[in-house]
């Protein structure tokens, strides 16, 4: 990206109701490459929510979806219905996908010959029986808040790039990245203080105090892109922090002994 | 042997980057907690006091005789007779920390700064603190069952702790 596509960037961030606004005229370049950018951040949470919300096999996901983007977003133009208004866009993508899915089953049983006493065709229900999790619908929000995530980190990490504050990122990623996303044990103060030549105890913490700050900031700025407007991004911030936490605490409730059986 | 749980940390993991929260707070290790204590005794007076450094600068100044410009914490608090308006500084400096719930430093050595200043102030005969005796015991009680406390840090709070548990 040149500096003025990221001074730009930084200055108005492209919210995601005017991402779709520029997707809906696909006839130009620039929709084009708005719609494949729209679809590229939602994609793995799309997926994740039929792999694993509606335990469908990965392949058959992969086509579901495929067949998805070009039916219903590309050829019948599902953006035109997507106003600001109905609410949120992840909700309005959802709920559309799982129409589409319903409707491939069903359609794949009326094809089908079957016997007098057979299989009865697959509605609505039987489509949402299809996945067992409690509520299919937290599957795509976990995997959007690890979408969400993941883009404020790489947002941070090239701010300090771009600002030749490197000394921020290292800190931040040795602190708090690598040990919440890989497990790796924090870098230790001795370490950090040799490697960025901290002189003080006070210039460290204040530091790590900036880089979460700078953090946080990415966060608000890539929540704020789709949020409600009229929530705001700690409002949807607050929600994916709910749906993780209730996600943890069901997890550690089903947790079963290795030698139960 | 119970089920080792993948999710369960990736879980954790996306819970504490949304969480990032309270910025000015750090989780810190005894081991660095020690790390960091060494780190503040053996950096210069006048860049470690926060606001308080210009200050300090300004008092190294005015010592008869006058002591260098790039005194330690660690040397101030080593001598016996350290200058009273550098200690109450450091003390400032401690309780300014403890008060602003911004300030990035941890409680904890904030708490070691503000009783290693009244100590040393104590054992030079001239107290700077307020705090009833019984606070004060309690304080470097406390401090010095910290397993992070070490060396000559620790040393002077056991003295100090020791001498006021004397005084009844």
């Amino acid at each position: 990206m040149s500096l003025e596509t990221d001074i730009a960037h930084d200055a108005f961030p492209e919210t995601q109701w005017s991402l779709i606004g520029r997707a809906k005229e696909r006839g130009d370049a620039a929709g084009r490459e708005a719609l494949t950018q729209l679809l590229r951040r939602y994609q793995p949470a799309l997926r994740a929510h039929l792999e694993r919300g509606k335990n469908i096999p990965t392949e058959r996901a992969a086509d579901l979806l495929q067949g998805f983007i070009a039916d219903k977003v590309i050829e019948q133009n599902l953006l035109e219905h997507a106003l600001q208004s109905k609410g949120r866009f992840r909700s309005f993508l959802l709920v559309t996908l799982n129409h589409y899915v319903a409707s491939s089953f069903r359609a794949e049983f009326a094809a089908k010959r079957t016997p007098t006493a057979g299989l009865r065709a697959l509605t609505d229900q039987d489509a949402e029986l299809a996945g067992n999790a409690p509520d299919p619908a937290e599957e795509f929000t976990y995997a959007w808040a690890r979408t969400v995530v993941a883009e404020a980190i790489e947002r941070m990490r090239a701010e300090c790039q771009r600002a030749g504050r490197m000394d921020l990122w290292t800190l931040f990623d040795s602190r708090v990245v690598r040990p919440a996303w890989d497990g790796s044990e924090p870098s230790d103060y001795a370490q950090l203080v040799a490697e960025l030549g901290l002189a003080t105890p006070l210039q460290a913490c204040a530091l790590l105090t900036t880089a979460k700050r700078m953090f946080l900031r990415n966060l608000r700025a890539v929540t704020a892109e789709y949020a409600d407007p009229d929530e705001g991004p700690d409002a949807e911030i607050n929600d994916l922090k709910e749906l993780v936490a209730y996600r943890g605490r069901r997890a550690q409730l089903t947790k079963r002994p290795r030698n139960q059986d | 042997m119970s089920e080792v749980d993948t999710s369960q940390h990736d879980v954790e993991g996306l819970s504490t980057l949304l969480d990032v929260g309270d910025v000015g707070r750090h989780q810190w290790k005894p081991k660095e907690l020690a790390e960091m204590a060494s780190h503040q005794w053996a950096a210069p007076l006048y860049l470690s006091l926060g606001t308080f450094s210009g200050q300090a600068i300004h008092l190294l100044a005015k010592t008869s005789p006058q002591l260098p410009t790039r005194l330690t914490l660690g040397q101030l608090l080593g001598q016996p007779h350290p200058p009273t308006s550098l200690l109450r500084l450091v003390k400032q400096f401690a309780k300014q920390c403890r008060g602003d719930a911004n300030h990035p430093l941890p409680q904890e050595l904030v708490m070691l700064l503000y009783y290693a200043s009244v100590v040393a102030a104590e054992r030079a005969g001239e107290p700077i603190s307020q705090l009833p005796p019984a606070s004060l015991r309690r304080g470097l009680r406390w401090l010095c069952e910290q397993t992070w406390v070490e060396g000559e840090i620790r040393t002077l709070l056991e003295a100090g702790r020791d001498r006021l548990g004397e005084q009844g």
